[in-house]
């Protein structure tokens, strides 16, 4: 029996059986089985901005994850987070450093008001930590090729090749 | 055409045409690039 | 300017300010907070409305214009290369450039340079190259707003043109309201119904565009042909090139325009976007060049070429379209001048400043440094503006040969050569930007019978495939990068199908997880 580990996970919105049902609607075809499930580190940041506009002070919170490998952030929506025990092989291992994180994230999340609210960084950015979570992701294969659906977004990506 | 010799009826109706020519093979060769549904929904 | 116009110009600002007051105050924080972080949707057709209407600026309406009037069906040389301009781009380098730079972690089209090119310089260079010329952009704005301020309001063109400037400023520093996803619709759409109704009024005034091409014949029948004026042009194909190039290829040089790819969800939002981009141009972009060349009919003693646009819509629409068109028209100039301000600020802060002044820097600071450059701009282009102001055709012209000789080639085969290194980059680059601009400020076009554009970007790409080539073993491609472009491939029927379904957001993760499964990662 593998050993299990606790983490903190984004609930998931697809479960196995939608993944596939994914995979096939785009592939057209049948064949699509799950291969393997993955957990993948994120950087959780709750983001308070103040954006002032010409009619005063507009707050709000954003949510922004930055890769736990990559070091690339992202926003995100808002989301529940259960404490599951998976299979530690199943996880994915942090590689970022949480400075270079929490740059990347205040990085991120300026650089997209900037470019939404078209001004000259008029907002103030706060950023709070809140830990490592984790995000679920399916690993499909379908007529060869392999791909991940994200769980939460059911959002897709093929996988290289040396991986299929 | 509309007063304009060839020439210039050339250059006001056959480069849009060339473009939309162009446009039609682009979306024809891409037709593959099929909207996931996901995408729309967020 | 009848009082009308003017009432209904005020009339038009104050809804537009309205509309932002009351989404601001009490729209719901979750569409602003989409709206604001790009990452809602409002829907395809509303999102490809605004893009494209964004490309409307001081450009179209007084330098499209007033080339139309002076030179005649000449002018649509420049047209018949804009029409394909979107597609062009979006299917040359649309899909993979989104990809690389994902995989790359760039956030802008400059740091995408660098991270592709590894070279400080390609950075350093293209930073400072750009923030130069995206100036003469702002420049071009800044004319066309106080010009169409000045005749708009009858206020002395200095006056005018300070208040142009400092609305301009006023939106880049204090924004806001702009973000939000109704007025930016709204505005695109009047936009819109404006351009085509000066466009049908015209046409209709003259008795339809045979009548109206009998009429200019009658006025001088050299304007009817494709060699301007007294055929001043006659058998000068490279000038004809050049103006074909310009805003075909002449696009992918620029920085606020390539960054757009970036910013792509899915392939197929590059397909949709190309279609709307050919939809959009084939209305759009001959439309303001043939009312300037009807304006030589309706408006015979017209002084200022650049105003004809405005002046044929002041003399045919009723006074209160004229005035909401005119508002339009003057808050989509001050936009383009607001996000060309944004992108040189965000270059300097973070291109240039951050990256080799002070790599610690804090956002504050950075805020900063893109104020100081947006008002050093304001500034130093307010005073040209006002001593002696260049047509804005003109400078756009420029502007945009040295980007697109400068920067074509690089962005080009940064996707698609994986020989173009960034020794062969950084002098393309060089070469480009050298060659336009000594063949403009030489005037060499007059001589040779050669664009600058088209000497440019000839220049520029056969530099970097000889210094590439010459330097493939001493500044070999990094092996990261090959793997990355690697990726950008299709690999069989089903696949394919999947790859288009690509959401670009997971490209870091998957290219983490496929090392993982392949048996790469050993710190597990």
């Amino acid at each position: 029996m593998s050993r299990r580990i606790q983490i903190s996970l984004i609930r998931p919105l697809l479960g196995a059986t939608d993944a596939v049902g994914v995979i096939s609607s785009i592939a057209g075809s049948h064949a699509a089985q799950i291969e393997r499930k993955i957990y993948y580190p994120y950087f959780w940041y709750s983001a308070d901005c103040a954006a002032r506009t010409l009619f005063g002070k507009k707050a709000l919170t954003i949510n922004c994850l930055v890769d736990g490998r990559g070091g690339l952030g992202a926003t995100a929506d808002s989301f529940e987070v259960d404490e599951p025990a998976v299979p530690r092989e199943a996880v994915m291992l942090c590689r970022t450093g949480e400075t270079q994180a929490r740059r990347s994230a205040q990085r991120f999340v300026t650089h997209n008001l900037a470019r939404g609210s078209k001004t000259v960084g008029n907002f103030e950015v706060a950023l709070e930590s809140r830990g490592l979570v984790y995000k679920a992701f399916w690993l499909v294969r379908c007529e060869g090729a392999m791909v991940m659906v994200d769980s939460v977004t059911a959002a897709v990506h093929l996988l290289g090749e040396r991986a299929a | 055409m509309f007063g304009l010799s060839t020439e210039t009826s050339l250059l006001v109706f056959g480069f849009p045409l060339l473009w939309i020519v162009y446009t039609i093979v682009f979306l024809l060769r891409t037709r593959h690039w099929v909207t996931d549904s996901k995408d729309e929904e967020r | 300017m009848s009082m009308t116009v003017i009432l209904f110009l005020v009339l038009y600002f104050m809804v537009v300010l309205g509309i932002g007051f009351w989404a601001l105050r009490q729209g719901s924080g979750a569409d602003l907070e989409g709206y604001l972080l790009g990452g809602r949707r409002v829907g395809p057709m509303a999102t490809a409305l605004t893009l494209q209407s964004t490309s409307m600026s001081g450009f179209m309406f007084l330098g499209a214009g007033a080339l139309g009037f002076s030179q005649g069906y000449w002018a649509l040389w420049y047209a018949a290369g804009d029409i394909g301009g979107g597609v062009l781009n979006l299917s040359v380098i649309g899909r993979r450039m989104r990809k690389l730079s994902q995989m790359m972690g760039a956030l802008t089209s400059i740091e995408y340079l660098e991270k592709r090119y590894p070279l400080p310089a390609v950075r350093l260079f293209a930073g400072t190259l750009t923030i130069f010329l995206l100036g003469f952009y702002v420049l071009a704005q800044f004319i066309a707003g106080g010009k169409g301020m000045a005749l708009v309001t009858g206020i002395p063109y200095p006056a005018a043109l300070a208040i142009a400037v400092a609305v301009i400023l006023i939106y880049t520093f204090m924004g806001g309201y702009l973000a939000v996803v109704y007025t930016d619709f709204f505005q695109s759409l009047i936009m819109l119904v404006g351009v085509l109704w000066i466009a049908v009024a015209a046409v209709t005034e003259l008795g339809g565009l045979t009548a109206a091409n009998h009429a200019i014949a009658e006025i001088d029948p050299t304007l009817l042909s494709v060699w301007g004026k007294d055929l001043g042009f006659q058998g000068q194909w490279g000038i004809v090139a050049g103006a074909l190039l310009i805003f075909s290829v002449g696009y992918m040089g620029w920085p606020h325009v390539v960054t757009r790819h970036m910013a792509m969800r899915s392939p197929a939002t590059a397909r949709s976007a190309g279609a709307w981009a050919t939809v959009w141009n084939l209305f759009f972009v001959p439309t303001p060049y043939i009312v300037g060349i009807l304006a030589v009919v309706i408006l015979p003693g017209l002084d200022d070429p650049e105003l004809a646009i405005f002046q044929v819509a002041e003399k045919l629409l009723p006074p209160a379209v004229t005035g909401l068109v005119m508002a339009a028209i003057m808050a989509a100039i001050m936009s383009t001048a607001d996000s060309l301000l944004l992108q040189t600020g965000s270059i300097a802060a973070r291109d240039l400043y951050e990256r080799f002044v002070n790599p610690n820097a804090s956002e504050t600071q950075m805020v900063w440094v893109s104020r100081g450059l947006v008002l050093g701009i304001a500034v130093v282009g307010y005073l040209i503006a006002l001593v002696e102001p260049p047509s804005v055709f003109g400078i756009v012209i420029f502007a945009t040969s040295v980007l697109g000789s400068a920067f074509l080639p690089a962005y080009v085969c940064a996707v698609w050569w994986r020989k173009a290194n960034s020794a062969g980059a950084l002098a393309s680059m060089v070469v480009g930007t050298l060659i336009a601009f000594v063949w403009q400020y030489a005037d060499l076009a007059a001589t040779t019978s050669m664009a600058p554009m088209l000497m440019g970007v000839i220049g520029s790409s056969v530099t970097m495939v000889v210094v590439s080539l010459a330097t493939q073993t001493s500044m070999p491609v990094p092996a990261h990068i090959l793997a990355a472009m690697q990726e950008a491939e299709a690999i069989g029927p089903i696949p394919k199908r999947l790859l288009a379904a690509t959401d670009f957001s997971l490209t870091t993760e998957a290219g983490e997880v496929s090392e993982m499964l392949a048996g790469g990662d050993r710190d597990e």
